[in-house]
C-alpha cells in the first residue's frame, strides 16, 4: 500500500503531498499532468434555499453541523467519498493510454480529461478535509489508497480496465456521461458547498463526453474499425453504466433525496413530485434515452448498407438490481446457462478482440479521422 | 425478502452452522441486510450452544451471508407489527443468547463482511474480537435516530469498549463511520483485504487452534477477561488464579511447558 496509516494527514496541504506520491505512484510523470495547477473551485447556486425534500424552503446549508440529521451527514460524507472514488478511478484506467495517442490533439485532449478527474478529486478532497473532520480525513486518505487495476475502487465499472483509444471514446461517452448524469443530480444538493462544487465539475465534464463523443463519430465516420468491434466495447460499458445509477427501489437514493442532498437529474425542469422509489430507475431511463439518441445519431454516419449500432437492453449483463445475475442477451431475451455463456463471449470484447483492435490501431495510423484542420498526425 | 416472522413449520435455519477444522462458522443469513427476528435469535442461540458443547470446536467466526451486510440489526418491519410484550420478551432472549456467547470459554471472532450497525453491531461487540473487510460497509449504533437506545447490550459494551464519553457521543449522536475509524477507536482489531475476506479470517483463526495454540488457555483467558473486567479486582485476581489453577492440571499445559524446556516446538491437543 502506497500510503501507510501510520502516515495520517491533517490538513489539506498534507493531503496535497500524498496526492503527489499517488501521481508517481500510478505513473503519471507527464508534463502536462505535473504542470497543472490543482485549485478547489466553487460556483454560485441556484438558489439559497434547499428545493426539496423534507426541509425544502429552508436555507442551505454551509456547515456539516447545520445538517440537522445524522444519517444526512453521514450520508452526504457517503455521496461525496464515492464521488471522488470514480474520479481517481477514471485516471488510474487512463493511465497507460498515453502511448497510443493517434494524434496530438488526442493525447492533449486526454491530459486535459485526466488531470480535470484529477481535479474533481481534489475538490471532492477539499470537502472532506474542509468539513468532515477525522472521518473526512480518513476518507480523503483512502481515497489515494485504493487502486481501480487492484479492483479495489468502489463502484464496479470503475475496476475495469481501459485497454485501447477506441476503448477510451467508449468510456467517456458512456461512462463519463453517467457521471453528468451524478454530478447533476448533487448540483441540486441543500449542502451548498457540494452544490456549488458541481458547477465547474459540470463545466469540465462536458468536455470529456464531448471528447467520447466526437472520438466515436470521428472513427464511425473514417470506417476503419468494423462496426462490430465497437458494438462489443458498447455492450462492454454501457450496462456498468446503467448498473451506477443503483439499484432499483433503493432506499438510499429514497433517504438522500427525502434529506435534500441529491435531487433528480431533471430537478429544475420536471414539475411531478418525486417517486421516491423509482429515483435511480428514473434517472436510469433519463440516461438510456440520451444515451439512446447518441447513438442513433452515429447511426445516421454509418452507409445505409451496413449494419447499424444499438444500445444493449437494460437487463442485459447488470450486476446490480433487479436484472443482477440474471441471463439475458444484449436485446434482452431470455437465455439458459450454456447458451448465455456462449453469447457472452460472442458479443463481449474478448482477448482475441483486444488484440485485433490493438493490432489494427497500431497498423493503420488512419484509424480516426483528423480533428479539424489543425490536428497533427504523429507517432506518439 | 427478509423474515419478519418464520411460520412455525420453517426449517430453513437463519443462522448457517458449519464446522471447518476446529473452527464453528456461523453464518446469520437473512436477506438482504441479515436483520435479526426472534427465529434468527433462537437459531443463533442453538448454534452457540452447538459450538459450546461439541469439544472439537475450540473458535468460533460469526459472519453475516452475503457481501453486504454483516448484520443491519433487528428487524424493523418485525418491530412496528408485535405488541410491546414481545417486543420485551425478544429483547431479553437477545440479551441472554449474547451473554451466553459472551460466556463461552472459546474465542469468538466476529467477521464483519460489511455493514455492522445498530443491533448488529450489537452482536459484534458480544463477540472477543472483530475483523472487518477492508471499505465494506460503516459500522455504529444509529438507534437514536428512530427514538430509542441500541438495547441489546450496546450502551454497556460499547462503553466498555471504547469508553463512555466516546461511546456515549457516538450513540447520542447516531453516526456511522468507517471500519477504519472504528479500527482507531479500538472497536475493530484489524481489517483484512476484500479478496477471499472469510478465508483469511479463518486461516487468523486457526492459530488459536491446536496443535498452534492451547484453545482451553485461549478460552480460560477470554473467561478471565469477559467476567474479571465486571468484578472488583479482588474477585477477578481470585477468577484469574480459579482458572490457572485448572489450566496447570491440562495435558496442553504440561506440553507447552515441556516442550519450553526441550526446545522443541509444542503440539497442542486442546486438552
Amino acid at each position: 500500500m502506497l500510503v501507510k496509516r501510520a502516515n495520517k494527514i491533517a490538513t489539506f496541504d498534507d493531503w496535497v503531498d500524498l496526492f503527489r506520491v499517488w501521481q508517481s505512484d500510478i505513473g503519471l510523470d507527464y508534463p502536462e499532468l505535473k504542470q497543472y495547477q490543482f485549485e478547489a473551485k466553487y460556483g454560485p447556486l441556484h438558489s439559497n434555499e434547499i428545493e426539496f425534500g423534507a426541509y425544502r424552503g429552508q436555507n442551505r446549508w454551509q456547515r456539516i453541523r447545520q445538517v440537522p440529521d445524522q444519517r444526512a451527514q453521514d450520508a452526504l460524507l457517503n455521496l461525496i467519498v464515492y464521488q471522488g472514488d470514480t474520479e481517481f478511478a477514471s485516471v488510474e484506467q487512463q493511465r497507460n493510454l498515453f502511448a497510443g495517442a493517434p494524434t496530438e490533439y488526442d493525447r492533449k485532449a486526454l491530459a486535459r480529461v485526466m488531470t480535470e478527474e484529477m481535479r474533481h478529486g481534489y475538490q471532492m478532497c477539499h470537502l472532506l478535509l474542509g468539513h468532515f473532520g477525522h472521518a473526512g480525513r480518513i476518507e480523503a486518505q483512502k481515497l489515494l489508497e485504493r487502486r481501480a487495476f487492484n479492483s479495489e475502487r468502489l463502484l464496479g465499472s470503475f475496476n475495469e480496465s481501459v485497454e485501447n483509444w477506441l476503448d477510451f471514446y467508449t468510456y467517456t461517452q458512456f461512462i463519463d456521461r453517467d457521471g453528468k448524469f451524478q454530478l447533476q443530480m448533487l448540483s441540486h444538493s441543500g449542502f451548498a458547498p457540494l452544490a456549488q462544487s458541481m458547477v465547474p465539475m459540470l463545466k469540465e465534464e462536458s468536455f470529456h463526453l464531448g471528447t467520447g463523443n466526437d472520438g466515436l463519430r470521428r472513427i464511425v465516420r473514417r470506417g476503419r474499425i468494423p462496426l462490430a468491434y465497437i458494438q462489443k466495447y458498447f455492450n462492454k460499458w454501457i450496462p456498468t453504466a446503467f448498473d451506477l445509477f443503483g439499484t432499483d427501489f433503493s432506499s438510499s437514493a429514497h433517504w438522500a433525496y427525502l434529506w435534500g442532498l441529491k435531487g433528480r437529474y431533471d430537478e429544475h425542469t420536471n414539475a411531478q413530485s418525486a417517486d421516491l422509489d423509482m429515483l435511480n430507475d428514473s434517472a436510469r431511463n433519463l440516461y438510456y434515452q440520451e444515451v439512446n439518441g447518441l447513438i442513433q445519431s452515429l447511426n445516421r454516419l454509418i452507409p445505409a448498407e451496413q449494419p447499424k449500432l444499438y444500445t444493449p437492453d437494460v437487463k442485459f449483463n447488470r450486476h446490480i438490481g433487479q436484472f443482477a445475475a440474471q441471463r439475458f442477451s444484449v436485446t434482452g431475451e431470455p437465455l439458459e446457462e450454456a447458451e448465455y455463456a456462449r453469447h457472452l463471449a460472442a458479443v463481449l470484447p474478448q482477448p482475441a478482440d483486444r488484440t485485433a483492435v490493438n493490432a489494427l490501431l497500431a497498423a493503420d495510423k488512419e484509424w480516426i479521422e483528423p480533428k479539424g484542420a489543425e490536428a497533427k498526425w504523429s507517432q506518439v | 425478502m427478509a423474515t419478519v416472522t418464520a411460520p412455525e413449520t420453517a426449517t430453513q435455519k437463519l443462522v448457517q452452522y458449519r464446522a471447518d477444522g476446529g473452527i464453528a462458522i456461523l453464518t446469520m443469513a437473512d436477506p438482504p441486510a441479515n436483520t435479526y427476528t426472534y427465529e434468527m435469535m433462537r437459531d443463533l442461540d442453538e448454534a452457540i450452544l452447538r459450538a459450546r458443547f461439541d469439544d472439537g470446536i475450540h473458535v468460533v467466526v460469526l459472519t453475516g451471508a452475503g457481501e453486504k451486510f454483516f448484520s443491519a440489526g433487528a428487524n424493523i418491519r418485525m418491530l412496528a407489527t408485535v405488541p410491546p410484550q414481545f417486543k420485551y420478551y425478544f429483547c431479553l432472549h437477545a440479551n441472554e443468547t449474547l451473554q451466553r456467547l459472551e460466556q463461552t470459554p472459546k474465542l469468538v471472532i466476529a467477521a464483519l463482511n460489511g455493514h455492522t450497525v445498530g443491533g448488529g453491531l450489537e452482536i459484534a461487540l458480544a463477540c472477543d474480537l472483530r475483523i472487518a473487510r477492508r471499505d465494506a460497509g460503516k459500522i455504529g449504533l444509529p438507534e437514536v435516530t428512530l427514538g430509542v437506545l441500541p438495547g441489546t447490550g450496546g450502551t454497556q459494551r460499547l462503553a466498555r469498549a471504547i469508553g463512555k464519553a466516546r461511546a456515549l457521543e457516538l450513540m447520542v449522536t447516531g453516526r456511522t463511520f468507517s471500519f477504519d475509524e472504528a479500527q482507531e477507536l479500538g472497536l475493530v482489531q484489524d481489517i483484512f483485504d476484500r479478496q477471499d475476506f472469510l478465508p483469511q479470517v479463518l486461516d487468523y483463526a486457526r492459530q488459536f487452534c491446536p496443535p498452534n495454540k492451547a484453545s482451553r488457555a485461549v478460552g480460560r483467558i477470554k473467561r478471565a477477561v469477559q467476567t474479571g473486567a465486571e468484578v472488583p479486582l479482588a474477585e477477578a485476581l481470585g477468577l484469574e488464579r480459579e482458572l490457572q489453577q485448572l489450566l496447570f492440571t491440562s495435558e496442553d499445559a504440561h506440553e507447552g511447558l515441556t516442550a519450553y524446556a526441550e526446545k522443541r516446538q509444542a503440539k497442542f491437543k486442546g486438552k
